[in-house]
């Protein structure tokens, strides 16, 4: 039996640590459930091209050597070759150049794509590519802030969320196996939170732990890395990085022409040779010359771990397999680990229902935040006694401003600028800045709203802006498929689909949870930060 | 087909395991405890055996146990979104 002054102990480092990190946690889950599906996203907002299909497979040796002769730094630096025909794919080959810089400084990429035209010789087009996805994986991994503080900020972040999810176990404990799974609905709002709030901490736990440690890991690997390197290494990390790349380094030029296998035979030699990997694409370095290869990234079904980095690298003039140190079945110990621990972060594996499980473990960990910050303000508030007045501490009160500005300006702007993705191509200069602009645009001012108006006014209006931001995902995509004249997209893919689909029903589940949350402000105790009723203060009294 | 097994045996062994707790809401008496949460471990190991069969031990054992947290998260919810439902209907 833990002593109840342990307890009340564990109690106070649990809030504390849930209050200060619960509003990046929010974000950070809640983005986290939507690059679940950061390949339908990007599918879904990237504008139609000439697609992988304009070049058959059999004709795309020919425009491999177009590129190749048409771009010196795309034949060294890599040319690559597209095979699924996904949206995000806009045409049989891309590569990226360099944009104007002074040497060895940073500089930015210019992306092109390129097709045949019907004479047989190269149509290539500058054209950025969507990072709609890459921004919303942004938010997730940093909450905003610029790198590399948001990466120390969520490391930190992640690190107190693991003392709160220990602290947490501690205090359940002494009712742990007599309140498994309740969730009593009723009069008592404080015991209905704790339990809302417990359910998804105590079923979810096991996520949550590999969360904690996975996000600690992965936002601190800088500084971590810095450190082993003076304090265990002295020097010599060097050696394990250079190990660490040399599945990805490719053979040097010989300067000798060497005929490349077409790559429909490439795959069939791969096929041969490594059976159970799915290609996701391949990448062309040194195209023409003896010493030409292949690097085939791509995922192999059950193992758990990255599939960016894993695959194989072949010959391009013979189709041997070249290096395969990447591939997951082949990775030595130490690199399974690591990949294994990087996995269970990112859920890749297990297909489709991982995918799925993860989402709603990322909406449920969006939600444990949400509803520990809901406890606090139940928990701290006074009640009214004999039909007094009651006036509820300011803290009380700017917490639940924030939490419902701080939350719902995330998933409002998350929404819109998904949204924006499809209204503005084609009529700004610069899109991948104005999915930021927009979505900080929309935060910011749902945060100054909120505590402009209060919890409760602001909660349900803000709630509406969800419904509607999301419900307006799947109607643009109606919308520009009844009406060609907007100059916009609908794709007909199941994934894209699923986007508009999986929009829909988080629409109106918002408009659901507005609705409550009206009848709430308007029906509710009015001795709540959450009633707009006379007798419940307005923030600006 | 082997994917829609394991699912299955996941998903029937969580809700043995929630429907065997005295907090469960879906029946009006919760199901004997100990034959059911024996039923549903057995069903939850099954799940897990039919999803390494179907991946690698460590992707298999992994999915079987996020696929549980899911359920039994969402198990109380659905009770809880139930008699919300209700309560409010009688509030009308």
């Amino acid at each position: 039996m833990i002593r109840a002054e342990i307890v009340k102990h564990y109690k106070t480092v649990h809030t504390w640590t849930g209050i200060t990190c619960g509003f990046a946690l929010f974000i950070a889950f809640y983005a986290g459930a939507l690059t679940m599906f950061q390949g339908p996203i990007a599918r879904w907002a990237s504008p139609p091209a000439v697609g992988v299909a304009a070049v058959s497979l059999d004709n795309a040796s020919r425009l491999l050597e177009l590129v190749a002769a048409a771009s010196p730094q795309a034949r060294k630096d890599g040319i690559k070759l597209h095979l699924r025909g996904h949206e995000n794919e806009p045409a049989r080959v891309t590569w990226e150049e360099d944009e104007p810089h002074e040497a060895g400084q940073p500089h930015g990429h210019v992306h092109w794509w390129g097709t045949l035209n019907p004479d047989g010789t190269l149509l290539a087009k500058h054209e950025e590519p969507s990072e709609l996805a890459e921004f919303i994986n942004d938010i997730h991994m940093h909450v905003g802030i610029p790198r590399p503080w948001g990466a120390y900020f969520m490391g930190v972040v992640s690190l107190l969320y693991g003392v709160a999810l220990i602290a947490g176990v501690i205090i359940l404990l002494p009712s742990l196996v007599k309140d498994l799974f309740a969730l009593r609905v009723g009069k008592n709002l404080k015991r209905m939170w704790l339990d809302a709030h417990n359910v998804v901490g105590v079923a979810a736990l096991p996520f949550h732990i590999a969360m904690a440690l996975t996000a600690t890991a992965l936002s601190l690997s800088g500084p971590l890395w810095s450190a082993q390197e003076k304090v265990i290494f002295g020097g010599k990390q060097a050696i394990l990085d250079n190990l660490d790349n040399e599945p990805f380094r490719v053979p040097k030029p010989t300067g000798d022409p060497g005929a490349m296998m077409p790559p429909a035979q490439l795959l069939q030699r791969l096929k041969v040779q490594v059976p159970d990997l799915e290609p996701r694409f391949l990448v062309f370095k040194n195209f023409g010359d003896k010493a030409a290869s292949v690097r085939v990234p791509g995922a192999q079904s059950g193992y758990v771990g990255d599939t960016h980095l894993g695959g194989v690298m072949l010959s391009a003039v013979t189709g041997d397999v070249l290096k395969d140190a990447s591939l997951p079945s082949r990775q030595d110990p130490d690199r399974r680990a690591s990949e294994t621990f990087y996995g269970l972060h990112t859920g890749q594996y297990g297909g489709g229902t991982i995918t799925w499980a993860y989402f709603f473990l990322g909406f449920s960990g969006a939600w444990l935040f949400y509803s520990g910050n809901l406890l606090w303000i139940e928990t701290r508030r006074k009640n009214a006694r004999k039909g007094g007045k009651v006036e509820q501490s300011r803290s009380t009160r700017l917490l639940g401003s924030a939490t419902v500005g701080v939350c719902l300006g995330c998933v409002a702007g998350l929404s819109l600028t998904i949204v924006a993705a499809k209204w503005l191509h084609g009529h700004v200069a610069d899109l991948n800045a104005w999915h930021a602009y927009i979505y900080y645009a929309v935060f910011l001012g749902s945060v100054a709203f909120a505590f402009a108006l209060g919890a409760a006014r602001a909660a349900v209006q803000l709630l509406w802006l969800c419904a509607v931001a999301t419900m307006a995902i799947p109607l643009t995509t109606l919308l520009a498929w009844t009406l060609p004249v907007l100059d916009m997209w609908a794709h007909g893919s199941a994934a894209t689909i699923g986007v508009d689909v999986v929009a829909f029903i988080g629409a109106l589940c918002f408009a659901w949870m507005a609705i409550v949350t009206a009848r709430r402000v308007k029906h509710g105790p009015a001795d709540s930060i959450w009633s707009a009723r006379a007798g419940a203060l307005s923030p600006t009294e | 087909m082997g994917v829609t097994l394991a699912l299955t045996l996941t998903v029937l062994g969580s809700a043995c395991v929630y429907l065997a707790s005295p907090n469960q809401k879906w029946l009006t008496r919760a199901l004997p405890g100990r034959p059911a949460l024996v039923a549903g471990c057995l069903l939850l190991a099954a799940g897990v055996a039919a999803w390494i069969a179907v991946l690698q031990p460590l992707a298999g054992f992994f999915v079987a146990l996020h696929v549980a947290m899911v359920c039994l998260f969402v198990f109380p919810y659905s009770a809880a979104l139930r008699s919300f439902g209700r309560k409010n209907e009688h509030a009308e």
